[in-house]
């Protein structure tokens, strides 16, 4: 399975994320595959259309929409070429999702063999108990205390953080990096668990007090 | 080729996981390979008991469906290099896996670890029928309790039709001064009514619950006495004769100084 393109569907129109790996001329030969593959999920619809994973030249966007335009009967409203080179790969925190209608809220505690995962930002007004999960492609906030796992920028999006009143986690996840507290060091070197933001910073996940 | 074992009861609370996280930790301190499958689908327990939920990734739902290797799964525990878990995923119920599968990953098992401990969900539905598909022996836990003692026979009911013959048993919590005193059934009134080979009988033990609360199972712990009890079944396991522990032999300090002023009076 090639996922140097991968489209997803969103409130607001069509996301289209583009492998920033390969050369250009691999990139659209999948992506004319994948239009083709997906001529009837489009249809002849209206629709915006968002480039994100890849810095686009202006060249290289017209040559990946003139081949939907070619292919497929959509109908593009706009072209939303959001990408900024830094928001997907830098560390540290400031990652704001750039789609405002991709956080939602949820009101209560999420106990033990609860989840919740979602596209886009988390933000949970109550605990997290242990065993109880948030998985978010963007930030995570608590109202609370976490305690059980939180795992921001799940798509790979190294400038997501996640912040709690209480940030005791029993795992923590930012994009590809695990980390944990382990009980004797928070014991040993009497961990206070304050109102707290966890971000990447140098490579590994840091924990900095939110005040 | 290696042992598929699973730890069952029936009945819910009598010491499955407890039971489990010793013997797998037991049979990994006489330097046995051993994976350890905790098959309690939606309500995990055994990498808590072993001090290693903060370390799951991947569990047995993800090696099931394909989403990671077997190996990736895998937690090393943190003392013994030859012990693993599977971890059961959390979020997800007992119809998350059937028997067939269970079987499949027993059998892959089989071929590279000594021994594969299964920590079977309490009940008799499709929890019960995954952990014991792959099964090639049962070990029943029971306390000395009737109504654990009447789960503990029909599991055994249960496990005789599933081709799972000759379980063994092991009695757990045993309070000797109890039994002296008639208020709780004695090992032998619990063999005469279900009628199997005792593996091991355990007495009641603070150590464990202060040991699971702290994730590190009572069997390393050389001065507690379930430890001990522990470290016996797993050498019976592996086929070593170990007489049953002397359950009135004196325990702690208040009954060796009652002892005393007996013996001064």
């Amino acid at each position: 399975m090639n996922n140097s393109v991968v489209f997803k569907g969103r409130k607001r129109g069509i996301v289209i994320v583009l492998d920033k790996d390969i050369p250009f001329s691999e990139l659209i030969v999948d992506f004319k595959q994948k239009v083709l593959q997906a001529k009837s999920f489009f249809g002849d619809s209206k629709a915006s259309i968002t480039f994100q994973g890849r810095a686009l030249s202006t060249d290289e966007e017209k040559q990946l929409l003139d081949i939907i335009f070619k292919e497929t009967g959509l109908n593009i409203s706009f072209v939303d070429n959001g990408y900024d080179y830094k928001s997907l790969d830098s560390e540290g925190y400031g990652y704001i999702d750039p789609d405002e209608n991709s956080t939602i809220y949820h009101k209560g505690s999420l106990r033990s063999g609860q989840a919740i995962v979602y596209a886009g930002s988390v933000v949970v007004i109550g605990d997290v108990n242990p065993g109880g999960e948030v998985i978010a492609e963007g930030n995570i906030i608590i109202l609370g205390s976490l305690k059980g796992l939180a795992h921001a920028g799940c798509a790979g999006n190294k400038g997501c953080f996640v912040s709690a009143y209480q940030l005791r986690p029993t795992q923590l996840r930012i994009a590809n990096i695990i980390t944990y507290i382990p009980k004797e060091f928070a014991k040993k070197n009497k961990i206070r668990f304050e109102p707290s933001v966890a971000y990447i910073k140098g490579g590994q996940i840091y924990i900095a007090p939110l005040v | 080729m290696g042992e598929v074992i699973v730890i069952t009861s029936g009945k819910g609370g009598v010491g499955k996981t407890t039971a489990s996280a010793n013997i797998g930790t037991g049979l990994a301190m006489l330097g046995k390979s051993v994976v350890m499958i905790d098959a309690d689908i939606g309500l995990r327990n055994l990498d808590v008991v072993l001090g290693l939920e903060n370390r799951i990734v991947y569990d047995l739902i993800d090696v099931i469906e394909g989403n990671c290797r077997i190996k990736q799964a895998f937690i090393k525990d943190k003392r013994y290099s030859n012990l693993f878990l599977l971890p059961a995923a959390q979020t997800k119920d007992k119809t998350a896996v059937s028997p067939e599968q269970m079987l499949k990953l027993c059998n892959s098992l089989r071929e590279e670890y000594d021994f594969i401990i299964i920590d079977c969900p309490a009940g008799i539905e499709q929890g019960f029928n995954n952990a014991t598909a792959g099964a090639d022996r049962a070990i029943v836990v029971t306390t000395p309790e009737v109504s654990a003692v009447r789960d503990a026979d029909r599991i055994i009911g249960l496990l005789e039709s599933k081709d799972l013959k000759n379980p063994t048993l092991i009695l757990n919590r045993i309070r000797q001064d109890m039994v002296k005193r008639g208020d709780m059934m004695a090992i032998e009134d619990v063999t005469e009514i279900l009628a199997i080979d005792i593996l091991g009988v355990v007495p009641e033990d603070e150590a464990i619950v202060i040991s699971s609360n702290k994730g590190e199972p009572a069997v390393t712990d050389d001065s507690s006495r379930a430890g001990k009890a522990f470290r016996n079944i797993t050498k019976r396991i592996t086929g070593e004769e170990v007489p049953i522990m002397d359950l009135s032999a004196d325990r702690g300090l208040l009954s060796k100084m009652k002892k005393l002023l007996r013996f001064g009076s």
